[in-house]
C-alpha cells in the first residue's frame, strides 16, 4: 500500500503539481522543433501554462510541509518513486499527433478535476488555484480538440498516425479515471470516471478512430510507480541543481 | 511540408477601439488561424478580439500609381476642415 511521510493534502498537491511539471518538461522538448513557427509558440505557451500551474501547487505544498522545503526542493530533489504524476504525462511526445493526443487527454482530465475543486469553499487554496488554472485548461482543450479532429478527419496518413497514437497511449488512460486514496475526500471516483468517458467520447465520436480492445492496464503513477521514462526526464531536469545545489541565475 | 496559406491578423486591443493590423501568419484553416493568432500576437494581453483574413483576399493599390493616386490632393488644403474656429469644449480634433 502507498505510504510516504506526507498527509493527504500535501500528496494531492504533489499529484497535481508533478503531473503539470512533467507534462511541461516533456512539451518543452518541442521548443525550437515545432512543425511551424506558430505551433512552436503555441506548444511552448502551453508548456509554460503547465509550469505555472505546477508552481502554484508546489508553493502551497512546500508551505504545508514542516521543515525547510521549497518549490525548488520539491521539483529538483525528489526521485522518480517520490513523484506522483500520472504516467500519461511522462510518456514520450512521439509524433505531433501523439503529442496532441496527450495534451487533449490531460486537458479533459484537468477540466474535470479543476471544475470539481471550484466547488470547494472560498477560502480553500485549491479553489483559488483551480479558478486560475481552469481558464488555461479550457484553452488547451479548445486547441487540442481542434487538432484531434483536424488530424483524425484529415488525410489517410494523418488518420493512421492518430490511430497509432491512440493504440499506443490508450492503456495509460485508465489511470486518468482513478482517484488516488489521498484525494478521496475531494474528488469523486464515480463522477470522474463518468464525466471523463462522456467528454472523451463526445470528441472521438466525431472521428473514425477505434479504441483498442478493452483491457485494463493499471498504471499507478499517482502512487509513485512509473515507467522508466520518468527517470530520464528527471535526470535531465535535475542535473544542474543536484550537481550545484542552490545555484541561482 | 507544403506551405499553409498566409493570413493577415487584426487585433482589437480594447472594447470600443478598431481592429488594427498586427501582422501575418500561416495556418491551414480559419480556426487554426485564430488560435495561432492568439498564441503569436496576444501573449502579452494585447487584445480582446481577433480577426483573420486570408492574405489573398486583400487587394492592394499599386505603388507605381502613387503619383496619380495621391499627389493630386497634396495642394488642395481646402479639403481639410482647418478653416473653422473650433469651440474650446471640443477636444481631440
Amino acid at each position: 500500500m502507498f505510504a510516504n511521510d506526507y498527509n493527504d493534502s500535501v500528496n494531492l498537491l504533489l499529484f497535481l503539481a508533478d503531473t503539470n511539471l512533467i507534462m511541461s518538461q516533456r512539451l518543452a522538448e518541442w521548443c525550437g522543433k515545432g512543425p511551424t513557427l506558430e505551433l512552436d509558440i503555441a506548444l511552448t505557451n502551453i508548456a509554460l501554462d503547465y509550469l505555472g500551474q505546477g508552481r502554484l501547487f508546489y508553493q502551497q505544498a512546500a508551505s504545508e510541509i514542516s521543515g525547510v522545503t521549497s518549490e525548488d526542493s520539491l521539483a529538483y530533489f525528489r526521485d522518480a518513486d517520490q513523484y506522483l504524476n500520472l504516467q500519461l504525462s511522462e510518456l514520450p511526445n512521439g509524433h505531433w499527433g501523439q503529442t496532441v493526443l496527450k495534451v487533449y487527454l490531460l486537458a479533459e482530465w484537468q477540466q474535470i478535476v479543476y471544475s470539481r475543486l471550484l466547488a470547494l469553499s472560498d477560502e480553500q487554496f485549491l479553489k483559488k488555484a483551480a479558478s486560475k488554472a481552469i481558464k488555461e485548461t479550457k484553452y488547451h482543450l479548445q486547441w487540442s480538440s481542434q487538432w484531434m479532429l483536424r488530424l483524425s478527419n484529415g488525410t489517410d496518413e494523418s488518420f493512421s498516425k492518430m490511430q497509432q497514437a491512440i493504440n499506443h497511449i490508450w492503456p495509460y488512460v485508465h489511470e486518468l479515471k482513478q482517484v488516488p486514496s489521498y484525494a478521496e475526500n475531494v474528488l469523486s471516483q464515480l463522477q470522474l470516471e463518468e464525466q471523463f468517458s462522456k467528454n472523451v467520447s463526445a470528441t472521438l465520436d466525431q472521428t473514425k478512430l477505434v479504441l483498442p480492445a478493452h483491457f485494463v492496464f493499471n498504471a499507478k503513477g499517482m502512487y509513485g510507480i512509473h515507467t522508466e521514462q520518468l527517470s530520464y526526464i528527471l535526470a535531465e531536469m535535475q542535473v544542474i541543481q543536484r550537481n550545484h545545489p542552490n545555484l541561482t541565475w | 511540408m507544403e506551405q499553409w496559406p498566409l493570413w493577415e491578423v487584426f487585433i482589437r486591443s480594447k472594447q470600443g477601439l478598431d481592429h488594427k493590423h498586427v501582422g501575418s501568419l500561416h495556418a491551414a484553416d480559419p480556426e487554426m488561424a485564430i488560435l495561432n493568432a492568439r498564441d503569436v500576437y496576444t501573449r502579452r494581453q494585447e487584445g480582446v478580439s481577433i480577426w483573420v483574413v486570408k492574405s489573398e483576399h486583400i487587394h492592394a493599390s499599386n505603388p507605381d500609381e502613387a503619383e496619380s493616386l495621391y499627389d493630386p490632393s497634396s495642394d488642395k488644403a481646402y479639403r481639410h476642415p482647418t478653416f473653422y474656429k473650433l469651440p474650446d469644449e471640443i477636444k481631440h480634433m
